[in-house]
């Protein structure tokens, strides 16, 4: 691929867009995009852990995945479980072939880890729905090709009532998308704004009103099936082949300190990671509890691995051709995407420890 | 080889039995003091089979899971050298107590002064001494182990032991036992919390509380797991060295935040938490502390490439 460092994440072009997409579409022919889907929608009916073992090694080399580990692990999943026929028909073939970058349309201004505010409403107008409002933090939205949008369409005194749940084309009319320029990883988050969007209520997933209830199992998916550990660990080893072109002695006792510190905070999460994949294998009602923990245990591995870069390549660690200027971005990161440690932490007292919420 | 990473119905009823065993051995034996090891709680775990999983074919994953539930219910017993170490190092009788020393300068030896038989790391050479073949200086600590310093005897010969497997399984141990006092620690500070109010309400619905007592959660549950993990390949450095680096890097932090939330009350040998975190005070120092084990876990994966 063109410019592909084994340490991007985004599509930062059209050319970089066609790539990531032509590389998924080769994994889809060898059978390595969706091995855990059922045969009938283009998987192979692996289990889960054939997913987990293929994904440590592709996101270990730095692959040019994009968005797409979305389509395959919760979006794919859950049209599978409630989407009508022709939806099923219509956006499962593409996400198994590798050939849809799909963006989620969660967060909102006033309506970030308290998801349940959102205000985007969609109202029944014949056979459409027509979107107004406003989305952020939305990453891909320029490369995606429909929008997983949670919408409100019933104004209730609960705010988790009257959320639901539209499949929408992203080149659908009075939709813009407008780039975040940030610290980290540009041209991948966005404000997408909804201007009288029409969406067929066909492309409704799911019940009316009752979206919040589907989404709250899907987020839990969202955390465990990307394999962080496993990029966070070669990275230690880039950060080891570093030091050794730098003549930076990694025996020193400091620098071996740091070194074990970070692989054994990402020895942890690894195992938290399988413990949770297990549970969700097992459809156990105790993942997505084991979720947030594995998901509080991939912060501080990040942190700890952006640490150990500090503490071993001192400022080459912040050098753009340092494996470690995208640790640090890892290490903010990664606390704050796919829900906040905070809110990981909040879930932990409350539904593990039982810690009382008045 | 692969490895469940839950804990099946046996392994379940296991973990059931020996809390059981131990909450109906509290019944009647009051916890002895920290100058003490529990060794009636020993006893009651040997009569019931609990210390020789091992020799009656079990894994090492079970006798781990043994190691955490007694670090819970019966935190001064010495149960991890006995059942765990011990039997793995040595074919040799090590008789009823175990103590586990090293030439480390400073080091402490646990449950050294009643100890009839002792595997001693020395560099990368250890040994099994008896008894007689040692000097043992008790030392006063207040941090939940009867403890001494343990030297071989001038002209001593004792039988060589695998210093690999003992690291190995030392580490194991420790981080089970590190693993399961964290746990225990975390659900009793949760339930002072809980229940402890001020200005008018619970202090544990208050988010500062809650969130140092889930990270505890995360750390005690990673440390189980890692354990259990090294347990199932006991022949794998990294994965012991990476379970003993994170418990023992993560028992002060833990330590820290149930003693802060719970207050003074958390001080006091009526209020029962420091039988917990005395001990892991202590065991985050042993076999060198955190720092030991994250440079050998370093050593070990990124070894000097040979030229």
């Amino acid at each position: 691929m063109p410019g592909w460092r084994s340490i991007d994440r985004d599509v930062r072009s059209a050319e970089t867009i066609e790539a990531s997409l032509e590389f998924c579409r080769g994994l889809a022919q060898q059978g390595l995009l969706t091995p855990a889907w059922p045969i009938e929608y283009g998987g192979a009916a692996a289990s889960r852990w054939a997913q987990i073992v293929i994904s440590e090694e592709l996101r270990g080399a730095g692959e040019p995945r994009g968005p797409q580990y979305t389509n395959v692990n919760w979006i794919g999943p859950a049209i599978m479980k409630l989407g009508t026929e022709e939806q099923k028909a219509r956006f499962l073939p593409p996400i198994a072939a590798g050939e849809a970058m799909w963006c989620q349309g969660f967060s909102e201004p006033d309506a970030g880890s308290d998801l349940s505010a959102l205000r985007t409403f969609a109202e029944l107008d014949g056979d459409d729905y027509m979107v107004n409002g406003q989305k952020i933090w939305t990453s891909y939205a320029s490369a995606a090709h429909f929008c997983f949008l949670l919408v409100r369409t019933l104004r209730s005194e609960n705010p988790r009532d009257g959320i639901s749940i539209l499949l929408v084309p992203m080149d659908s009319d009075g939709i813009e998308v407008r780039e975040i320029s940030t610290l980290g990883i540009h041209h991948m988050l966005h404000e997408v704004f909804f201007h009288n969007v029409r969406v067929p209520v066909a492309l409704r997933l799911g019940e009316e009103n009752e979206g919040w209830k589907i989404i709250r199992n899907l987020l839990a998916n969202e955390r465990t099936q990307t394999s962080v550990h496993e990029e966070v660990e070669r990275s230690l080893d880039q950060l080891v082949a570093e030091a050794r072109d730098l003549d930076i002695d990694i025996e020193d006792p400091l620098v071996a300190d740091a070194l074990g510190r970070a692989a054994s905070a990402a020895a942890a999460s690894r195992v938290l990671n399988y413990v949770a994949v297990q549970a969700l294998s097992d459809d156990s009602d105790q993942y997505t509890n084991l979720a947030s923990i594995y998901k509080a245990s991939a912060a501080q591995m990040a942190v700890e691995a952006g640490r150990a870069f500090v503490a071993v390549l001192g400022a080459q660690s912040l050098d753009s051709t340092s494996a470690g200027d995208y640790r640090m971005i890892s290490a903010i990161e990664n606390g704050i995407g796919g829900g906040s440690t905070e809110m990981q932490l909040n879930a932990i007292a409350w539904q593990v420890l039982k810690l009382p919420k008045k | 080889m692969t490895m469940d990473v839950k804990l099946s119905l046996e392994q379940e009823v296991l973990l059931n039995s020996v809390r059981g065993i131990l909450e109906r051995h509290r019944l009647t034996n009051p916890f002895p003091g920290p100058s003490s090891g529990d060794y009636a709680a020993l006893l009651a775990l040997r009569e019931n089979g609990f210390l020789d999983i091992l020799q009656s074919g079990g894994s090492a994953v079970e006798v781990v899971l043994v190691i955490e539930a007694a670090a819970a219910f019966a935190p001064g017993a010495p149960v991890g050298a006995q059942s765990l170490v011990g039997p793995l190092v040595t074919l040799s009788s090590l008789g009823d107590i175990v103590g586990l020393a090293e030439s480390r300068r400073g080091s402490l030896t646990r449950f050294a002064c009643d100890a009839s038989s002792f595997l001693y790391l020395d560099g990368v050479d250890a040994r099994h001494f008896e008894r007689g073949q040692v000097e043992v200086a008790p030392v006063d600590t207040r941090w939940g182990f009867p403890v001494g310093r343990v030297t071989p005897l001038e002209g001593s010969t004792a039988q060589p032991v695998d210093a690999g497997m003992l690291v190995r399984t030392w580490r194991i141990a420790l981080a089970a036992e590190i693993g399961g006092l964290m746990e225990a620690a975390t659900l009793l500070a949760s339930k002072y919390v809980s229940e402890r109010f001020q200005f008018g309400k619970s202090i544990g619905s208050l988010q500062t509380v809650q969130h140092r007592l889930a990270r505890a959660h995360v750390a005690s549950q990673a440390t189980k797991w890692l354990a259990r993990r090294a347990a199932w390949d006991l022949h794998d450095d990294r994965a012991a060295a990476a379970a003993a680096c994170y418990a023992s890097s993560e028992a002060s932090g833990v330590l820290a935040s149930v003693q802060q939330v719970c207050g003074a009350i958390g001080f006091t040998d009526e209020f029962g938490l420091t039988r917990f975190t005395a001990r892991l005070q202590m065991l985050q120092t042993e076999l060198g502390g955190p720092s030991t084990h994250a440079r050998w876990l370093a050593r070990s994966r990124w070894p000097v490439p040979f030229e």
